[in-house]
């Protein structure tokens, strides 16, 4: 049993680091691109989560339809958001982007606190379970993890290989020499976070397929897309999917073996023992 | 800079003072509503001093302040339930409820005030979720439903209790004037410039980052033991993010690191807040995520600011602080 249930553990913990890899990438490439962090992300996953929810139950539409519609509103909700809000505070000192992204967050948890009420609520959609003697694998996570490994492979393909990747590194590693290289450091910037919020956006509606959600859950998914984003070197996409399946086992064991309830805790103790032994990260290089 | 002309600050730890002892005189000597009224008042105001003693001066962003205030809420909830006694003075329990907040101050800001900005900033909002977790999570603690010490304290005392907070905030504000007052103060100043610069002209700057922590927790822990006085209640919805908003936004509407800005900027929010609430019990909540954006937006130096480029334009000799 004991084994069997250290397998299970370690294959789930795995389904949840794929799960968190993504809203960490999003926040890691807004940071690199733009020095904000967003702090509205955990609010942008849950506002995801019911996108789908309202998909699925008020339209019938099949899941995996509904999670490109998700992309799409993420998408929709970036290019709003950068030319409202962010385009005003991109590069400025923290006090600025910080409390602005904290007003957006309380704006969105209470709106979606208005709009659903405060109930939790799941995705009432089930895909069959498959199973390995005692080892069982739920048909929602196989297919939330197909998707997600997809979208951070599609992702690092883009970052490394196309000419807009390379205007993205080169915009993260100095904006002022990527504009004298003639990158369109404006243009890099609303793509960019576009793409982020889209990244988020498109986890949420992952995540609800596997887990429940409520208006104010989103603090917790903040918090471990920024652990997962200090642990994977801030500003680097490969970090992230390292950390995110390292943050995916440590949550998987706590629930395993202590309680889940834990789980922020555990994320918490794992930032702070970061920052205390290597606080640049597990790719960065030591200044 | 050669001609720039000389100006006077005007005497805003005077003027603070006044403003605490006319409060507290209107609280004192009506009924027991307008003192409720006044109460809720002086605890954002103790809550936004508490915040400006740390992310005022250094300009280091704190979303994590109200773990302080349900920490000494809890502190003082357990020590009442240690003690056991109603014949204590409950002011005791009171200033257990800062120091153990102070405590727990240092043991969290040795490890993520050696962060910088904005690092900081979410290392904090972090906090709050593993704290209240870890409170869920604890059995002595009472897991979900919190520490009932009824019978143990004088509950729903609301005039004696006022007295305590008054204390506190007469204690915060003379508190924050003393530091504004001293190298302490000016090294945190120089820290909200330049971290560097301020390193090398000899600012010890991660102990004066953490002591500035340490002693806004403990005005935050003592109005939270107040709290659980008043409710004989300890919950963990102390731990609530609202409050952080609240507390931010008072200060950024009065005016980030000054002396009449907490003041200025809590009265109003506070009134503004009250009036919103009863008309609009449903939407106040997203109304101040738009409220906190719009301000920092176009209004970033708060109150404090406005009166001091009026005065500016006017060509005054006087400034604010």
């Amino acid at each position: 049993m004991s084994l069997e249930l250290f397998i299970q553990t370690i294959i789930n913990g795995l389904f949840i680091g794929f799960l968190l890899v993504l809203p960490a990438m999003g926040m890691t490439l807004i940071f690199g691109i733009m020095r904000i962090f967003n702090i509205a992300g955990g609010d942008m996953v849950i506002l995801g989560c019911y996108g789908l929810f309202w998909l699925v139950t008020l339209y019938q539409v099949d899941p995996v339809i509904g999670l490109p519609i998700v992309l799409l509103i993420g998408a929709v909700l970036g290019v709003g958001l950068y030319y409202s809000l962010i385009k005003a505070i991109v590069l400025t000192p923290g006090l600025r982007s910080l409390l602005t992204l904290f007003g957006l967050s309380g704006l969105m948890a209470n709106s979606m606190l208005l709009a659903w009420s405060p109930m939790t609520q799941g995705v009432p959609v089930f895909y069959p379970i498959i199973e390995f003697g005692n080892v069982t694998m739920a048909g929602n996570r196989l297919l939330t993890s197909a998707f997600a490994i997809a979208g951070t492979i599609i992702l690092l393909f883009i970052m490394k290989y196309t000419s807009f990747g390379r205007s993205i590194r080169a915009t993260v590693l100095d904006w002022r020499a990527a504009t004298l290289m003639g990158v369109n450091v404006d243009r890099i910037y609303a793509y960019g976070f576009t793409l982020g919020v889209a990244l988020t956006v498109f986890s949420g509606a992952l995540i609800a397929l596997v887990y429940p959600f409520e208006p104010y859950g989103g603090l917790a998914y903040t918090l471990y897309a920024f652990c997962i984003v200090i642990l994977g070197t801030v500003g680097d996409p490969k970090g992230c999917l390292v950390a995110g399946l390292i943050m995916g086992l440590a949550l998987s064991f706590t629930g395993s073996y202590w309680t889940q309830g834990m789980s922020p805790a555990v994320a918490y103790i794992i930032l702070v023992i970061t920052f205390l032994l290597r606080p640049e990260g597990l790719f960065g290089k030591r200044s | 800079m050669a001609f720039k002309k000389e100006h006077k600050y005007t005497n805003s730890f005077s003027l603070c003072l006044a403003f605490a002892v006319g409060i507290g005189v209107i609280g004192l000597f009506s009924e027991a509503a307008t003192t409720a009224y006044c109460y809720a008042m002086i605890e954002l105001m103790i809550l936004a001093y508490s915040l400006n003693i740390f992310t005022g001066l250094s300009g280091y962003i704190n979303f994590g302040h109200i773990i302080f205030y349900g920490i000494g809420a809890y502190t003082a909830a357990v020590s009442a339930s240690i003690i056991a006694s109603p014949y204590v003075n409950p002011f005791i329990y009171v200033i257990a409820g800062g120091a153990f907040a102070s405590l727990c101050a240092l043991a969290l800001g040795f490890p993520i005030l050696r962060l910088r900005g904005d690092y900081f900033a979410i290392a904090t909002l972090g906090v709050n979720e593993a704290v209240k977790v870890i409170i869920i999570n604890t059995k002595s603690l009472g897991e979900g439903r919190g520490i009932s010490i009824f019978g143990l304290v004088p509950a729903y005392d609301i005039k004696g209790l006022y007295i305590f907070l008054l204390t506190i905030l007469f204690a915060v504000i003379i508190t924050s004037y003393i530091i504004f007052k001293s190298k302490f103060g000016y090294g945190l100043r120089a820290i909200k410039a330049d971290e560097d610069v301020a390193e090398v002209m000899g600012v010890n700057t991660t102990k004066y980052k953490i002591l500035s922590y340490a002693i806004g927790a403990f005005f935050a822990g003592s109005a939270g033991g107040v709290l659980t006085l008043l409710y004989a209640y300890a919950f963990p919805e102390y731990f609530f993010i609202g409050r952080t908003v609240d507390m931010l936004i008072a200060l950024v509407l009065g005016g980030f690191g000054t002396m009449l800005g907490p003041l200025i900027g809590s009265v109003i929010y506070y009134m503004v807040k009250d009036a919103l609430l009863i008309r609009f019990p449903f939407y106040h909540q997203v109304i101040f995520g738009v409220v906190l954006i719009a301000l920092v937006r176009s209004f970033p130096a708060g109150i404090v600011g406005l009166i001091n480029r009026l005065l500016l334009k006017r060509g005054r000799g006087v400034r604010v602080e």
